[in-house]
Formats: C-alpha cells, sequence, structure tokens
C-alpha cells in the first residue's frame, strides 16, 4: 500500500505526463470498445437475418391452397428445410398492423385483399437456398420470390470490413498507447536517473528499481480501459433509443451484461499487457 | 577478507586511477585509506563495489572475485558492502526516517523489523528524535550520520566510508570517526577513506596511502605478511 501511494505521488507531480497517458489509453480503449460493440452487433444482425425465413414466395391472388401445398411437398421432398411457414392474406394483415399500429392512417388504407399470401422457408443450409428460390420461381401461380442471401452476404462483407478497420485502427491505436507511455516513463525514468542509482548502488535488485515503473504503467493503461469501457457504454446507452428505431424488429439491446463484463475483462487484460510492456521497455532502453 | 591483487584502473581517456595495487584487509579490521584529491581513494571504493571495472588484476571478497560476479548477483554485494558516499547521495525529498527505510525496504525487511531496525539505527548514530526532518533542515554533520545509518542498515561486513569528514569541522568531523569506531567495535570492517591526514595523525589505526593510483605506503602490509606466514 505503501508502495503503491508513493507511486500515485509520482503520478500527482507530474500530472500533465500522466493525464497525457491516461488520455491516450483512454481513447485507445473506447475506439476499441465502439468497434467491438459494432462488431458484435453486426454478428447479431447476422444471425437475425440467418434466422428469419430466407426465401419468401409471394402468390398470386388466384392461387390456391392445393397449389400451395404441392409446393410445400416439392420444396420439404428436396431440400433439408429448418421451418416452412405459409402466411395468409389475413395473416400478413395482421403483421401489418402489428407493425404499424402507431399509424393509424396506415391501417385505415390497408385491408387483406391488397396483401399477398406467401410461404416463408428456412433452409438448414444456406447453401441450399438458392435451389429453393429456383424450385418456386418455376411455379406460374408465384408471383415474386424475395430470396434474402445477396442481403446476407452484404452484411458479412460489410462486418468483415468494419472487422478489419476495426483491427487496424486499434492496433495503430495501441501502437501510439505504447509509445506514448514508453516516452513518458522514459522521461520519468531519466529524470529519476540519480536516484535509480543510488538505489543500485545501496543493493536494489533491477526488479526493485524497475517495479514501480512498471505499475505505473499498468495503472496509465489499466485506467484508460476502465474510463474507456465506461465511457464506450455511457455513449451505447445514449444512444440505445435511436439504435432500436433503427433497428426495429432487430433485438442488439439491451447489451447483456456479461458480454460487457467480457468485454471489460478482456480490455483490462489487454491493458496490463499494453502497460507492462511499455514499461519494460522504457526501463529497459532509458535504464542503459 | 578483501584482497587487491595488482589492480589497475585505467579509463578510456588513458587517465589512470589505480596502478597496481595490492593489499589485504582482515576481517573486523578500521583502515584508513589516505591520500590527496586525486590519489584513487574513490576509484578503490567503486571498484569494491564493482561500480567501476578493473583494467587488470582482481579484487577478491570474502573468496569471491569481484569481476566474477554476474549482475543479478550484484545487489548481494552492495549489502555486503556499504559505502558512505562523499556526496552523501541521500534522497533530499524524503525524510531521515524515509531514507532509512528505504534502504531496509530493499533488503526485503517490513513494516514493524523496519521500525524496529530504523529506531536502533537512529539510537546508534545520535539522530533520534529528528526522523522526520527532511536532509535539507539537517547540519553537514547529521547529514553525514544519516549516511552512515542507512550505509548500516543491511548489517553490512564491511563498510566503506569515503571521505566521511571531508565537509565537516574538526570537532564534528572527530565525532563522525569516534562513530566509525563504535560501529567497527561491533565486528564490521571499517575502511575510512580521507585527505584530511592532520584529522587522523593521531589515530592509531592500519593506514594505506595512494598517491597517483599507486599505493605509496601500508603501515599493516607487515602484519598481515606475519599472519599470512602463520597460516
Amino acid at each position: 500500500m505503501k508502495k503503491l501511494n508513493t507511486i500515485f505521488k509520482h503520478m500527482r507531480r507530474s500530472p500533465y505526463q500522466s493525464l497525457a497517458a491516461i488520455f491516450m489509453t483512454t481513447t485507445t480503449f473506447f475506439i476499441v470498445s465502439v468497434f467491438a460493440l459494432v462488431v458484435l452487433g453486426a454478428h447479431s444482425m447476422l444471425g437475425y437475418f440467418e434466422s428469419r425465413p430466407q426465401v419468401t414466395a409471394f402468390f398470386k391472388d388466384l392461387s390456391t391452397m392445393t397449389e400451395v401445398e404441392g409446393l410445400r411437398s416439392e420444396i420439404s421432398s428436396s431440400i433439408a428445410v429448418e421451418s416452412m411457414t405459409y402466411i395468409s392474406k389475413d395473416d400478413a394483415l395482421e403483421i401489418y398492423r402489428k407493425q404499424n399500429t402507431d399509424n393509424p392512417l396506415l391501417l385505415e388504407m390497408v385491408t387483406a385483399d391488397i396483401l399477398p399470401a406467401s410461404l416463408e422457408v428456412s433452409a438448414k443450409n444456406v447453401k441450399d437456398l438458392e435451389t429453393i428460390a429456383q424450385i418456386m420461381q418455376k411455379n406460374t401461380f408465384v408471383e415474386e420470390v424475395v430470396f434474402q442471401k445477396d442481403v446476407i452476404d452484404t452484411l458479412r462483407k460489410w462486418v468483415s470490413g468494419v472487422r478489419l478497420a476495426g483491427i487496424a485502427l486499434s492496433s495503430l491505436l495501441v501502437f501510439a498507447s505504447l509509445v506514448t507511455i514508453v516516452m513518458i516513463l522514459g522521461l520519468k525514468f531519466t529524470a529519476k536517473k540519480s536516484e535509480i542509482n543510488t538505489l543500485s548502488l545501496l543493493g536494489a535488485t533491477s526488479w526493485y528499481i524497475r517495479a514501480p515503473f512498471v505499475t505505473e504503467g499498468i495503472i496509465y493503461a489499466v485506467t484508460g480501459a476502465l474510463v474507456g469501457v465506461g465511457l464506450s457504454y455511457l455513449a451505447l446507452l445514449y444512444m440505445t433509443p435511436n439504435i432500436i428505431g433503427f433497428m426495429q424488429d432487430i433485438t442488439l439491446l439491451p447489451v447483456p451484461l456479461w458480454v460487457m463484463l467480457s468485454l471489460l475483462g478482456a480490455e483490462v487484460v489487454l491493458a496490463c499487457l499494453i502497460g507492462a510492456l511499455a514499461s519494460l521497455i522504457a526501463t529497459r532502453r532509458y535504464g542503459r | 577478507m578483501i584482497v587487491f591483487d595488482n589492480v589497475t584502473i585505467t579509463f578510456g581517456s588513458g587517465a589512470t586511477a589505480l596502478k597496481d595495487v595490492s593489499f589485504a584487509i582482515g576481517e573486523g579490521e578500521f583502515v584508513i585509506v589516505e591520500g590527496h584529491s586525486g590519489a584513487g581513494k574513490t576509484s578503490l571504493m567503486r571498484a569494491v563495489i564493482k561500480d567501476l571495472a578493473l583494467s587488470t588484476g582482481k579484487i577478491v571478497i570474502e573468496g569471491d572475485d569481484v569481476s566474477k560476479i554476474a549482475s543479478k548477483n550484484l545487489p548481494l554485494l552492495r549489502r555486503k558492502v556499504s559505502v558512505i558516499f562523499q556526496d552523501f547521495k541521500i534522497l533530499m525529498d524524503r525524510t531521515i526516517a524515509e531514507n532509512i527505510d528505504l534502504a531496509l525496504d530493499i533488503i526485503g525487511l517490513e513494516g514493524e523489523v523496519i521500525k524496529k531496525r530504523r529506531t536502533e539505527l537512529l539510537e546508534l548514530t545520535g539522530l533520534k528524535g529528528k526522523e522526520n526532518y527532511f536532509p535539507i533542515q539537517l547540519s553537514g554533520g547529521e547529514v553525514q550520520r544519516v549516511a552512515i545509518a542507512r550505509a548500516l542498515a543491511p548489517q553490512p561486513k564491511v563498510l566503506f566510508a569515503d571521505e566521511p569528514t571531508g565537509n565537516l569541522d574538526a570537532v564534528t568531523g572527530m565525532s563522525i570517526i569516534k562513530l566509525l569506531q563504535d560501529v567497527n567495535e561491533t565486528g564490521t570492517t571499517v575502511i575510512m577513506a580521507t585527505h584530511d591526514l592532520e584529522l587522523v595523525k593521531d589515530l592509531k589505526l592500519r593506514r594505506l596511502r595512494l598517491d597517483k593510483g599507486k599505493l605509496v605506503h601500508d603501515s599493516g602490509a607487515h602484519k598481515h605478511h606475519e599472519k599470512a606466514g602463520e597460516t
């Protein structure tokens, strides 16, 4: 405890250097957290689309239940189907009403007659979607086939791009944080050269001399991680109403507590590594 | 206990700090290393704690060749051979107690043990009651006592005092020498380097005289040779 107090005293003696280190690490971990949350959200979105009926056939008004049943049998006999749901015109109206409860004008204008009946098919294997779509399209009583594979592919590319950009930017910021801590601790180490020399002459081990600097480096990085994750969580809470409004049916929020705690844990571990590595580099580099 | 065997230290600039210096100091001795400024007293001290590399020769302390001590074991040597530095090397931003505690913390002592040992050291050096003072609030003689207290913290086998009376008046200087004699009486080998020949002229102690890096006189060499012959 006494040693920690001494370290905090040293930090207070050079407040701007300490603030610079904490500001840099906070920025880093804020950006890392934001990208982590965006990628996690995007994965949830992917999961949502992948679990939804992936191919939907909308039927012409004159189509009969016999034709629909025939199509169902044909699909289930040739493809491993996860689920297959027939949405009648009345069901479609019910869904439409639920989606537009807060817009009475839209509800008044729409009746079951103008909504098409449909068949929503979800395959066990995404690769089978195309075959299902082809079976549907060859039937004349099918008006239109909505095929979500393209949406998922686009989303996958987008997620992959975001992940790559996140990794690149995070790596750059982690490196910047590392260099910042190395420089700041290096300056402090150099300023204490005389004291360090005295400690060495008094019989202090190398670790005894370096330990306070390593602890200080870890404190900078861990403080940055805690503040960074905290700020990203606050930003998420602030934006929650907008995100919910934008995503509609896709349930992304609230982010489960275990996800936030896991993110915090992972970033604290990363912070410890950054702080320890930076301070070891600094004490080795400037201790020569 | 300490053996200098043809020790020569030459700096990169070509200047020679010590030249073919050989002597032996036994356990529990009090030896004065005298010589004018630049005679090589501080270099001799720095060589003992491996703060200065030898060009040739060797220094053996309790059977260990100092040159061959690995860096990781250097702290153990520096706890065995404590040094009171000419410039004190007291940490000015810490109190007397904190300066002494630091030396005790370095050797791995903790809490109450540190407190107890600090009290003993303050009593021994006559600094009791001044533990919360900062070095700047003390006189030169008192700061020298702090340096002695700190050097004694690890209970060294050898205490090397480099010019401990350098900046002190004669009376204070003598009180420091008396303190070092007290330390010597507890069994610690004491080596005191000084350029103040007048101050130590009446002391009946073994003297090593250095001049321009050479050992020109050793008042105890005869005795040591005799002892070596007996064993």
